[in-house]
């Protein structure tokens, strides 16, 4: 696929944050707060939303929200939850957007679901190389 | 660039804010009764909230010189909050930076309408005072707005990207986990430093050379 890297998000590591889209995390503030909660949306300016949150601050008073917007230049670390495999994240996600673009120009790739995916990675890894 | 809670005594004629049209700025969404809540000062009401593409701004309903107004550069966070411990009543919650470290005596030099309070006004020194407000609520009456009005926030946050190398700290690498977790970065290599000094101190060939020879 010829795509790697021509998208502005993949240009920088904001294609891994939105990699966990629909994931549980935990994002730290350069203000030292914490959100715990499910990554809901994330552009490529890193502005995150994160649903059913529980924000706690440095004191660890403990707060939760149904919804959260945060500027990305307020992010300090967005913590990978431990279960994620976040290389095999972002080459799926790539993969997802491929086929998006390749349907939406009338191309004879598949739309992307999820199923489809997961039955056709090992072919797709070996026609890239 | 982000110059946090500033008040503002303006309004133009149909009530609402001066817009800046050198921005482009629109209005997005206009919220009615709307109180507002400043850090842990009690709630201001009733006021009208309007969203525009550069800023949020609240004009109070019952003085026509008051009104708070933030730009989208300066709100960190904003969040739908509806925890009866945080706040009794369901709010927009959220976080202001005041971009304390710049100089207080920010001014702008006539390149906006008015919108903004001059430092030179009676109001001595009022956009420092506003500086520090790192909380905002917005609650509105109508509870059920608060879905649309997040929504409008993210919008309009969104049009307001950073500007160019306004990132501090841009570039820092971490390698491990505990690096990150014991928040001393470089804590190990201090170590390392340490020998490393020790051992130039020891080192003949760094001492000071002797002033009793001299070259022959």
């Amino acid at each position: 696929m010829g795509k790697r890297g021509e998208r502005q998000s993949e240009r920088t590591l904001v294609c891994v944050i939105q990699a966990l889209m629909g994931l549980e995390l935990l994002v730290e503030l350069r203000n030292d707060l914490s959100i715990r909660g499910f990554l809901d949306d994330c552009d490529n300016a890193m502005n995150v939303i994160i649903k059913d949150a529980m924000i706690e601050d440095v004191e660890g008073c403990q707060k939760h929200m149904p919804l959260i917007f945060v500027r990305g230049s307020n992010i300090r670390f967005v913590h990978i939850p431990d279960n994620v495999n976040i290389m095999q994240a972002v080459e799926e996600r790539r993969l997802v957007l491929d086929r998006a673009a390749l349907a939406y120009m009338g191309g004879k790739g598949l739309a992307p679901t999820p199923k489809v995916l997961e039955t056709q990675i090992p072919d797709t890894a070996d026609a890239a190389i | 660039m982000a110059r946090g809670l500033v008040s503002v005594n303006e309004r133009s004629e149909d009530g609402g804010p001066f817009l800046e049209t050198v921005n482009e700025e629109r209005i997005a969404h206009v919220q009615p009764s709307v109180g507002i809540v400043l850090g842990e000062s009690p709630a201001e009401q009733p006021g009208t909230l309007y969203v525009t593409t550069r800023r949020l701004v609240w004009l109070s309903d019952e003085d026509v010189h008051k009104g708070y107004v933030v730009d989208f550069l300066s709100l960190t966070m904003h969040a739908i909050s509806r925890d009866e411990d945080a706040y009794p009543q369901p709010c927009i919650y959220s976080q202001i930076d005041g971009g304390e470290d710049e100089d207080e005596e920010y001014e702008e030099d006539g390149t906006d309408d008015g919108a903004e309070e001059p430092l030179e006004s009676e109001n001595h020194g009022s956009v420092g005072d506003f500086s520090h407000v790192t909380e905002m609520r917005l609650v509105p009456r109508d509870a059920s707005s608060l879905d649309h009005l997040f929504q409008v926030l993210c919008d309009c946050a969104a049009l307001n990207p950073d500007p160019e190398g306004e990132q501090e700290g841009e570039g820092d690498w971490f390698f491990n986990e505990d690096e990150v977790m014991s928040n001393v970065i470089g804590g190990d290599r201090a170590n390392n430093h340490v020998d490393l000094a020790e051992l130039l101190m020891q080192d003949p060939r760094f001492e000071d050379a002797d002033e009793e020879e001299s070259g022959t």
